[in-house]
């Protein structure tokens, strides 16, 4: 058939198939006119699309292929012997499995005559660092030292043709992610304890006689019935118990290989049921001891991949650039393999790896009595305590957990307490939104500093009652300066008038329209370096020279300043946090980080340890530390309504949340509730707000946009922003002139990619960084791009 | 790990029209696909229908470094994966006609169910022949029947890989049937 012939039949067919009948029949003569080969093929067309039976409706593969496809006749076929890699030494005799990090392959080992698995990792990435790779080498040889017997002992390793392999035991049994398909699909947690006796045998591969290493015990033994523990598997007639008690036991038992790996320097890094066996013996095998470390830092940036490793990674190691991970991130994931025998399912899922990464981070598991009625209470404590997103507040030890589950086992009190309403994750604030509001919040950062002020108590209090709506303003800062200005006449060595003036010489340097003026600053530095000569050991005094020096940039002085003060009142938190801030400003995020625990930790739940909290989780973020969960959570606890949490939470939730409609909903409605509460427009607030409502409502995002600039934001970053939201509007024009905008206005801090800027607005600490200019830039082009 | 970054960048140049750069993505896809198809086929329960469209859509995220990848990135991945799940598939019939033919005592798994099912189901040799046919006809009706059928894609993202509107797709799709379906049963017929 010609192109123009089927144009013309699919012509004719088009407008056939609506007719019916006689309808059709007349059409067709009309259409087709005398032309019967056109009208033969129509017909024939026709007569097939009315055919009943169904015809390529599917998208199942069975159906397609019209059998059930098998994994061994579609994907991996059965790879001929001539196909299997080569080792040195070993003779490779087919496929036992693949997963994320390698694959599994028997094998037989030509010297010492014996069966195998040898695991061959894929080859490095030619970036890993020589570094690196002596660290895999050092991890393969602690690991090989592990004698335990819930351990699959590694018996060697090595590199050929530049991939690493090692090998280990061939152990006979299935690994958990299969036994948990198979409990989930007989719901073995109803099962009487003979009936799962029999369901775990069924799991079990046939016994193998080729497998030279298999245990004497083979499959046809019965049961697991392993270790002491699952003795009582028989002996409880409890219909449903059994299982919970098979599964604390089979926990405890990966807990005590995981204690004793721990104690010996080793920490496993990627326990999930994939790497824990089920022997035909009944025991638990943990696999892959400390081997995740080479490979594992070049997973943590893939994509999707490992999205079923993921789901099983701590908070610390799901931020692992800078984040120190200890033996305690086996101690969750653990605790998610027990969640998942608890409830059939993953404590943390999703759709992609931002959004499994977001839920670890920010989302507290469902209780699991709540997905499946009937999970003991005192195993879900126990479950829920590993899931802790602090380290703190897990089990210190494999072995505490161990035994807190050998204590359920027995029925003892258990440890672990349930958590309390205070210590479930991050509730934001919309469940109170109660109406307090402080319009004083923003100068209360300085106040507080200054305790020695009068007016200070005034504003105190009336902050206190949480009611007055006390504003300070020009008129009441230069009336305290012409009090102390005669008061220094009376006395001029009255050093705490000094340092009084030089909080009224700052205040109103920061209530000046344009900050260019620096003379009120000199004035005040000159104040406090003559006041500190006369008291040299006076905190609020240090306090304020300390800040005048930090706004001066001459942040070495500064924190020469606060240091000192620190030594002189090491519980005052309000140094600490200002020195820590000075710290980042400085870039030294060491030092930072230790000043602004210390101040946090002195600050405690109070409501002025707010922005302790809410500066050291900003801190955070940028090192991409997860504690930074906590540490917003805690500034939430102090004072829910200081619109200085905002942007920190905003970016929280931004970055570390999945992109379900309801986060980004989440996110713009806590910046509302915020913003709302900031007097007189917070311009971050608006940014964010800019920033959140980008995607989904370009206009929304072009009116806070140009309201973060009437606010004298960052002009660069609103030139991007109002371009891509002009992009997506559809107004190609006015996307270019503000893309040209941002190009003029580009600060030069953050000319290459890497660089991030520092800022401290009113206490408040922020990070800008490069990357996200690059990424809205990026965004923008691609969508002038896209505009038809 | 290597190659992931390799498919996002092939990807990229291929959907800047990089035709090199299209069938270096190919092999990748395919064997994406077969990996993926395997594994759920090795741990998926019996009662479990897997679906092309699941297989993928999760070769895509495998693959792909979705942060890096506009829409226009991602319809082009689709249309490749289409191309390398019709590959998969007739592949596997074509080896499984083959051992039927040598009639070897390694028979296939579940092979006697394929008597049951041959009514229900398609030819895909035939299937796959004949869309060689109507592609050389109406080239862009033999990519959609690509993407419907062996991509498992919906109308909707049918229409937007082609850019062409859903009720187009539902328009042409009638059609390709009908005539894939008169090719494919011809014999019957005679």
């Amino acid at each position: 058939m010609t192109q123009h012939r089927w144009q013309q039949v699919k012509q004719v067919f088009d407008a056939a198939i609506g007719r019916s009948g006689g309808e059709q029949s007349a059409y067709l003569s009309e259409a087709c006119g005398g032309d019967d080969e056109l009208r033969g093929e129509v017909e024939r067309l026709l007569r097939q699309h009315h055919k009943t039976g169904p015809f390529m409706e599917t998208a199942r593969l069975e159906e397609i292929l019209g059998v059930p496809a098998t994994a061994s006749t579609l994907g991996a076929p059965q790879t001929p012997s001539e196909h299997l890699p080569s080792v040195e030494g070993y003779r490779l005799l087919g496929l036992l499995g693949r997963g994320g990090m390698g694959v599994v392959y028997r094998a037989h080992q030509d010297r010492l005559n014996r069966i195998v698995a040898l695991k061959l990792l894929p080859a490095l990435a030619a970036s890993t660092s020589s570094e690196a790779i002596a660290r895999f080498r050092r991890e393969a040889s602690a690991a090989a030292r592990l004698h335990h017997r819930n351990i699959i002992p590694i018996y060697d390793f090595g590199e050929s043709h530049q991939a690493y392999y090692y090998t280990m035991e061939l152990v006979e049994g299935l690994a958990f992610n299969e036994v948990l398909i198979r409990l989930a699909q007989s719901q073995a947690h109803t099962a009487s304890p003979a009936r799962l006796a029999e369901l775990l045998r069924a799991c079990m591969p046939p016994p193998s006689s080729h497998f030279e290493t298999a245990s004497p015990r083979s499959a046809a033994a019965g049961a697991p019935a392993g270790s002491s523990g699952s003795h009582q598997l028989a002996s409880t007639s409890n219909r449903g118990r059994a299982y919970y008690r098979q599964t604390a036991e089979w926990v405890a038992e990966a807990a005590d290989a995981l204690h004793y790996a721990h104690g010996a320097g080793v920490v496993h890094r990627d326990i999930k049921p994939g790497n824990l066996i089920l022997s035909v013996d009944g025991r638990v095998m943990v696999a892959d001891f400390g081997l995740a470390q080479v490979t594992g830092e070049q997973s943590v940036t893939m994509t999707g991949a490992l999205l079923g490793t993921l789901r099983y990674m701590s908070p610390e190691q799901s931020m692992a650039k800078r984040m120190r991970v200890d033996h305690r991130t086996d101690i969750w994931s653990l605790g998610a393999v027990l969640y998942e025998l608890l409830t059939y399912q993953p404590a943390f899922s999703g759709l992609d790896h931002k959004e499994v990464l977001g839920n670890i981070l920010m989302h507290e598991p469902t209780p699991p009595h709540r997905v499946i009625p009937g999970v003991p209470r005192d195993l879900e404590t126990i479950c829920l305590k590993t899931l802790e997103k602090s380290v703190n507040r897990r089990y210190e030890s494999a072995r505490d957990l161990a035994e807190d589950l050998r204590r359920y086992l027995a029925d003892l009190p258990i440890i672990a307490k349930p958590p309390g309403p205070l210590s479930r994750m991050l509730k934001f604030t919309r469940r109170h939104k109660t109406g307090v509001v402080a319009t004083v919040a923003g100068l209360m950062v300085f106040v507080s500093i200054a305790s020695g002020v009068f007016f200070v108590r005034q504003v105190r209090r009336a902050e206190r009652h949480g009611r007055a709506q006390y504003h300070i303003g020009k008129q009441e800062w230069q009336a305290a300066e012409g009090l102390l200005r005669a008061g220094l006449v009376r006395d001029a060595r009255d050093a705490k008038s000094m340092f009084n003036l030089a909080i009224v010489d700052k205040e109103l340097y920061n209530l000046s329209a344009d900050k260019q003026d620096l003379q009120r600053l000199y004035e005040a530095d000159k104040l406090c370096r003559r006041g500190r000569e006369i008291l040299p050991d006076d905190t609020p005094g240090l306090n304020i020279h300390g800040v005048v020096l930090k706004i001066l940039k001459d942040y070495s002085g500064s924190i020469d300043a606060y240091t000192r003060a620190s030594r002189i009142d090491p519980g005052n938190f309000h140094v600490w946090g200002n020195l820590g801030v000075v710290h980042a400003l400085q870039k030294n995020f060491g030092s930072a980080d230790g000043a602004l625990r210390r101040a946090t930790q002195l600050a405690g739940e109070t409501r002025d340890g707010s922005l302790q909290w809410r500066n050291l989780a900003a801190l955070q973020l940028h090192l991409y530390d997860s504690a930074a969960v906590v540490s917003i959570d805690n500034a939430l606890k102090c004072n829910r309504d200081d619109p200085g949490i905002a942007p920190v939470l905003a970016r929280a939730r931004m970055n570390l949340g999945g992109r379900a409609a309801q986060d980004r909903e989440a996110v713009v409605d806590d910046l509302k509730y915020y913003d709302k509460r900031s007097a007189g427009g917070d311009p971050l607030i608006k940014r964010m707000l800019a920033l959140a409502q980008l995607e989904h409502d370009p206009a929304a995002s072009l009116i806070h946009a140009q309201a973060a600039a009437d606010l004298s934001d960052m002009a660069c970053l609103n030139h991007l922003i109002t371009a891509v939201a002009h992009a997506r509007l559809s107004d190609p024009a006015a996307a270019r002139t503000a893309l040209q905008r941002a190009a003029d206005t580009w600060p030069d801090a953050l000319g290459s990619e890497a660089a991030f800027l520092v800022t401290a607005e009113r206490g408040l600490l922020w990070f800008e960084t490069a990357a996200e200019l690059h990424e809205l830039r990026a965004r923008a082009e691609a969508a002038i791009g896209d505009i038809p | 790990m290597a190659e992931d970054k390799d498919a996002t960048a092939i990807l990229l140049a291929a959907s800047q029209g990089d035709p090199a750069a299209a069938d270096a993505l190919l092999p990748l896809v395919y064997d994406e696909l077969q990996a993926v198809a395997a594994r759920h086929l090795r741990r998926e329960r019996p009662d479990h229908t897997l679906q092309t469209t699941a297989l993928v859509h999760e070769a895509y995220l495998r693959l792909i470094d979705q942060s890096r990848v506009q829409w226009r990135g991602r319809a082009h991945f689709l249309a490749v994966a289409a191309m390398a799940m019709r590959r998969i598939l007739v592949n596997h019939a074509k080896a499984r006609a083959r051992v039927k033919r040598g009639g070897q005592a390694a028979r296939l798994p579940l092979d006697e169910a394929f008597e049951s099912f041959q009514q229900r189901s398609v030819d895909l040799e035939a299937l796959d022949e004949a869309l060689a046919r109507l592609s050389k006809i109406d080239p862009d009706q033999g990519r959609m029947v690509e993407l419907r059928f062996f991509g498992g894609l919906s109308v909707e993202e049918t229409a937007k890989v082609l850019g062409i509107s859903p009720r187009t797709v539902h328009r042409e799709w009638d059609l390709a049937k009908a005539w894939l379906r008169a090719e494919v049963s011809r014999g019957d017929e005679r």
